[in-house]
């Protein structure tokens, strides 16, 4: 897969939250350094994401409603469902895991017709396996457990596309007809790795004030948080 | 998690945005985190981070640098970081 400048593949995204499951389907298509299409279907969310390069574009069907947001990285086509393969084959990603490795245990399971390698590791509460067969990625399901409430995700994917057919707007959004933007907070223009954090005072329930800067020699963190 | 966090050192701290001190009061006192709530006033610290939604966690290193950030929390990735800005002592 590293060897190919763009991929097209159709995974099955599966969801469970306790009895509940939402199933989805993404198609998907990469190109390098940093274009991405997918297309959502199911669960009555069908979408349409595009990276450009420069901006990542949403797009709902049901709704016709569309925003541009800032593109920063290609890491967040893990959540939107392409899963780890889009992590692997912009060759993110999958070195933040290496330290799990040595502890993961490998077992054989048995795939359609394919004979996989199944990769099982755990980090805290959350236990993640990975099936390959030969030097594709088949499946990846990541568990876990918050608050007794069993989370699963379940990646299925189908063939792997190494020279894919793509249309030449397939990395350019062009709103469809009748559809609308929409106001966005959701992309934030979060502090720079490596970038010294500003230093600010808030009050703890007791009524003191603390600075950041009281904290300094210790690593620290911070989390933003509402309860609502 | 929080108190693996508090053996190694790291000391966190939770900025509320919006709630009313006694929410966040009680909240605490419930859940019996590590973590020390904080209200800022407005969105200003908020702002000042980048941060439109929550949650959002910063882990900075001794030094007051960034050493990770994301929107949400992914364990995983955290970890990788955690190793490496506060060693298991």
């Amino acid at each position: 897969m590293s060897e190919a400048s763009a991929v097209a593949f159709e995974c099955e995204v599966r969801l469970k939250i306790g009895e509940l499951e939402v199933p989805q389907t993404a198609k998907t298509r990469l190109r390098r350094p940093n274009l991405a299409r997918l297309e959502l279907s199911g669960a009555g969310q069908d979408a349409l994401i595009v990276l450009d390069g420069t901006s990542t574009w949403h797009y709902a069907k049901a709704s016709k409603e569309y925003f541009q947001s800032k593109q920063r990285s290609t890491t967040k086509l893990e959540q939107y469902g392409a899963g780890p393969a889009a992590s692997l084959f912009f060759e993110k990603g999958a070195r933040s895991l290496l330290p799990y490795l040595s502890d993961a245990t490998v077992t054989t399971e048995r795939l359609g017709d394919e004979e996989c390698s199944v990769v099982t590791w755990k980090v805290g509460a959350e236990v993640t396996s990975l099936w390959i067969h030969g030097d594709r990625l088949r499946r990846y399901r990541t568990t876990r457990s918050i608050a007794q409430q069993k989370f699963e995700q379940t990646f299925k994917y189908g063939k792997f596309d190494l020279a894919p057919t793509l249309a030449d707007d397939s990395f350019t959004f062009t709103p469809p007809k009748g559809a609308h933007p929409i106001e966005q907070g959701g992309d934030d223009e979060l502090l720079a790795l490596g970038a010294p954090a500003p230093d600010f005072s808030a009050t703890a329930p007791d009524g003191k004030v603390r600075k950041l800067s009281e904290s300094s020699g210790r690593p620290v963190l911070l989390t933003f948080w509402f309860y609502g | 998690m929080h108190q693996e966090l508090a053996k190694r050192g790291v000391e966190m701290l939770a900025v509320d945005f919006g709630d009313k001190a006694e929410t966040i009061a009680a909240y605490f006192k419930k859940e019996r985190f590590e973590m020390t709530p904080l209200q800022q006033e407005g969105d200003e610290v908020s702002r000042a981070f980048g941060v439109q939604t929550y949650p959002t966690n910063y882990l900075l290193d001794a030094s007051g640098k960034v050493a990770w950030r994301m929107v949400g929390f992914d364990e995983a990735a955290f970890r990788a970081v955690l190793d490496k800005v506060a060693p298991e002592r």
